[in-house]
């Protein structure tokens, strides 16, 4: 067994930054603002 | 399969937006109505050509824009593509496979996703059509010929439909109706051995998913066709059915004017301990049995096309237990 998003490449959307770090772990994270998308290092 | 790279122009509320996303676990995150899932929906559409959130092209355009695009680099088994969609107010669309101009078709075939978005619990709860385009749609990534089999049989299901009508006040004579019903039993017979196949593949995943999501139940994935097939049925047999269907539902066709048998007619059950959760089901299940499906949905992909899709979980607040729960 493995997690679903193990091994394969996986997007998932979190309502805020809060939820985005508990979630994270080795995560690419992406900041999304009125219809623009950031790349961050840690949730803001 | 990976995307190396996303670009909207005029998608939604993206003027212009491009994304380099990880091999791995991608995560959005922003407040409501500020784009997570547009982007997220661009990829469906980038998959398959058309949006599952919108009835017409137009509404994927940006307010005050002309016309929209996304582009997408996907990396697979069998090499890299760069694909473009893309559609403008007056109805020309764009579909293209490394500057080529091709098919949703070649799109479905080229680069699969698994999505799962709120609205997707009407899969459970919701009309038949929600559950035969469910099937049809992942059994179309796994082969083109199903695909053009589909459009096939909804070509003849239209002509023969369109006779029926002609003749609402009196019976149209059996010369005119026979050609009709052996084309619709030999496309539907195809259809219907198919998504047998399909759905007895993946039960036993969607089951292993659900019985570990939910804490030990079984669900059970059951089509349901309107010929009474079997899973033993070889096409032949499935293309008899249909054909005898089709004769013993004579009088009722000419009565409502519409063809009232086929894969058109089909269904799958989802089946929890005995109950069909389509109707006794709770919300927190049905949500559940989507889930489980998807998983099952992403093994059969990797089973069939030796690669991976791309999954995308558009779950909201409660994305980060199911993600750490759902199996496959």
């Amino acid at each position: 067994m493995r997690e679903m998003t193990a091994g394969i490449q996986s997007f998932i959307t979190c309502a805020g930054a809060n939820e985005a770090a508990a979630v994270s772990g080795n995560a690419v994270l992406f900041k999304v603002k009125g219809g623009e998308v950031a790349r961050v290092d840690a949730p803001q | 399969m990976n995307i190396e790279r996303l670009s909207l122009r005029d998608f939604r509320n993206y003027r212009a937006a491009e994304v380099c996303p990880g091999r791995g676990l991608n995560v959005l995150y922003g407040g409501n109505a500020e784009g997570k899932t547009n982007l997220l929906e661009s990829l469906i559409v980038a998959s398959s050509g058309r949006s599952t959130r919108a009835a017409h092209d137009r509404e994927l355009i940006r307010w005050g824009a002309d016309a929209y695009r996304v582009y997408v680099e996907v990396a697979g088994h069998t090499g890299a593509a760069t694909i473009e969609v893309g559609a403008d107010g007056a109805g020309g669309k764009v579909t293209r496979i490394n500057g080529a101009d091709k098919k949703a078709a070649d799109l479905l075939a080229l680069f699969s996703v698994v999505s799962f978005f709120p609205d997707d619990v009407y899969v459970v709860k919701g009309p038949p059509s929600l559950r035969r385009r469910m099937i049809d749609l992942t059994l179309s990534r796994t082969s083109r010929s199903y695909h053009y089999r589909l459009i096939e049989y909804y070509r003849i299901l239209a002509q023969r439909n369109s006779l029926l009508r002609q003749w609402t006040d009196r019976r149209p004579p059996e010369r005119l109706l026979a050609p009709w019903d052996e084309q619709l039993a030999r496309a539907g017979a195809f259809i219907v051995r198919r998504r047998l196949e399909a759905l007895g593949a993946m039960s036993d995943e969607a089951g292993r998913a659900y019985s570990r999501l939910s804490g030990g139940e079984a669900l059970e994935l059951r089509y349901e066709p309107s010929v009474g097939a079997e899973a033993a049925d070889d096409e032949e047999r499935i293309g008899e059915r249909i054909l005898a269907a089709l004769r013993g539902a004579r009088d009722e066709e000419m009565r409502r004017g519409v063809t009232t048998v086929g894969p058109h007619r089909d269904d799958v059950a989802f089946m929890i301990g005995g109950a069909d959760a389509r109707v006794f089901g709770s919300q927190g299940q049905q949500r559940t049995i989507v889930l489980a499906v998807k998983a099952a949905e992403v093994q059969f992909l990797e089973s069939r096309t030796g690669d991976s899709p791309v999954l995308i979980l558009a779950t909201y607040s409660r994305s980060s237990t199911i993600v750490a729960r759902i199996p496959l």
